[in-house]
């Protein structure tokens, strides 16, 4: 059998390990050292922070200051789900509102359904997008220090109280010159977050007219008539309907086959129109009992 | 100094170490809210001290909605982060300011452990976190202090001595050679007064603390072995 070396036999026997290595054009390369290329080890730069590098970032690619109309509908537009109740706080705090009874408001608007939101995250929410105002809020955080003396004023008109000689649990120094009564700040419970709604977000809730854009919709389609008196009839009673029980209904409706519906379809835009309301099942309001009599939107198509 | 002063200061040292552990150990709840609202911040004439407790103070007055999950937004905006490139936070952990890479469990968390059970301390079992978190290098000083003030009571002189000697030099070499930076990084990560508010007021107690135990022991606070300024 015919063995295949890589190597020239004779050039493993004339190696030797312990020789100097020498490169090919090694010499050219001392002889003029400031005109060659050093390789040196790259040294990474010292790591940005996310806050750095997110303010280069804002610096590139600047983002444009919203409104307060813009902020408002990009905050309802990005919790759709939490749309009606967003709007009915705004509605409810025309008025000023301490923060305990907005969030019973929140707690019983939403009638015992379980939500994502808590209900100081949704005020904190309309706070941010300025649909909410606190009329009592603090002074911003940024604010630069003040002198001592207005300090103590900015404190005091925060709600702490001055500070006072500690006379009652502090033990008697023996020498009251060693010992001199110590000053306290004590925090003085402050008082509840009070909020009102702001024009921009009022008139966002003024915006919003359900009605109009569901019989909008009827006019462009009033083939679904039928399946909404279908929905608006089965839940007229004092149980109300399932989904399940509203699939059975809707589902296989020929009318749904082209295009395809299911029941979701439609129990979004009865909702929405504020025809039916969700109370562990789903039930007809007076809107949806309106829009099936004679002259409704359903009961005239 | 008269002996009831004394153990009056060594037992408000001590609760000062133990409220300063609380703080940086986990978010303030409602218990602990409660006692916050209801105590009583003294004015000690330490600058940065008087001014932390002045923002905690301003920060607990002021009315606000859901200020438990305001307060533990900023604590984890504050110590965790959102970022994992080691610059994103005040992460609380000696090792993080003292290592290269700033990484955890480094040489200064071994160094810690070696201290702390040399004095007979060890982490309980329900603590997961490193040794050299701020927290525990608090209450380690908060300890010392109580044995300190045991020691005082019973006249023992010597175990005084060298409880003193553990402090300061735990102080100097652990605490507070890496706390500054800790400091300027809650002062930049913090939006509340709250944390910043506690930043300051640690930074204030520790120097203070410091200048306090060198004073008794006789030890001159030597610039050029600052580890401050060394820093």
């Amino acid at each position: 059998m015919e063995e295949n070396y890589p190597f020239d036999e004779q050039e493993l026997e004339d190696f030797d390990p312990l020789a100097p290595i020498e490169f090919e054009g090694e010499e050219e390369e001392d002889a003029n050292p400031e005109d060659q290329e050093y390789y040196v080890e790259k040294v990474p730069p010292i790591a940005a922070s996310i806050e750095e590098a997110a303010a280069a970032r804002r610096a590139k690619y600047p983002v444009p200051e919203l409104t307060r109309e813009q902020k408002i509908a990009k905050a309802i537009k990005g919790m759709p789900g939490q749309k009606k109740l967003l709007l009915h706080i705004i509605d409810w705090c025309r008025e000023e509102h301490e923060d305990a009874s907005i969030i019973d408001e929140i707690i019983a608007f939403e009638r015992g359904s379980v939500n994502t939101f808590s209900p100081e995250s949704i005020i904190a929410t309309l706070v941010r997008c300025e649909a909410l105002k606190q009329t009592n809020a603090p002074a911003p955080e940024g604010e630069e220090a003040k002198a001592p003396q207005e300090e103590a004023e900015a404190i005091e008109a925060a709600g702490a109280e001055e500070p006072v000689a500690d006379q009652e649990d502090a033990p008697a120094p023996e020498n009251a010159e060693e010992a001199p009564q110590a000053e306290y700040l004590e925090v003085k419970k402050p008082e509840a977050a009070r909020y009102i709604a702001t024009k921009e977000g009022l008139d966002a809730v003024e915006a919003e007219n359900p009605a109009a854009r569901f019989e909008a919709f009827m006019d462009a389609n009033p083939v679904y008539a039928p399946i909404f008196r279908t929905i608006l009839e089965n839940c007229d009673h004092p149980e109300g309907c399932t989904k399940k029980q509203i699939d059975a209904l809707v589902d296989h409706d020929p009318i749904c086959m082209v295009p395809r519906r299911f029941s979701g379809y439609f129990v979004d835009k009865l909702e929405d129109a504020d025809a039916i309301i969700f109370e562990k099942t789903w039930h007809t309001t007076e809107i949806g009992r309106r829009m099936l009599e004679e002259d409704g939107i359903i009961g005239a198509l | 100094m008269s002996e009831a002063t004394v153990i009056q200061l060594l037992e408000q040292r001590n609760a000062t170490y133990k409220f300063l552990s609380r703080l940086f150990k986990i978010e303030v709840d409602q218990e602990f809210y409660d006692f916050l609202c209801s105590m009583k911040y003294p004015r000690t004439g330490n600058a940065n001290v008087d001014a932390g407790y002045q923002k905690i103070v301003k920060y607990l007055s002021t009315p606000r909605t859901g200020v438990l999950t305001d307060l533990a937004v900023d604590y984890t905006r504050t110590f965790i982060g959102a970022g994992n490139d080691g610059y994103s936070a005040a992460y609380p952990f000696e090792s993080v300011y003292t290592s290269p890479k700033r990484l955890l469990m480094q040489g200064a968390r071994d160094e810690v452990l070696v201290i702390y059970r040399a004095n007979g301390i060890d982490k309980n079992d329900s603590w997961k976190e490193g040794e050299d978190h701020i927290a525990l290098e608090l209450e380690f000083l908060q300890i010392i202090g109580e044995r300190l003030l045991e020691a005082y009571k019973a006249d023992e002189d010597q175990k005084v001595d060298s409880l003193l000697a553990t402090q300061y030099h735990f102080l100097h070499d652990h605490l507070l050679a890496w706390y500054p930076m800790m400091a300027a990084d809650i002062e930049r990560f913090s939006k509340t007064d709250f944390y910043k508010g506690l930043g300051e007021l640690t930074m204030g107690f520790l120097e203070t603390d410091l200048e306090f135990l060198a004073d008794i022991l006789g030890i001159e606070e030597d610039a050029e072995n600052d580890p401050q300024t060394l820093a």
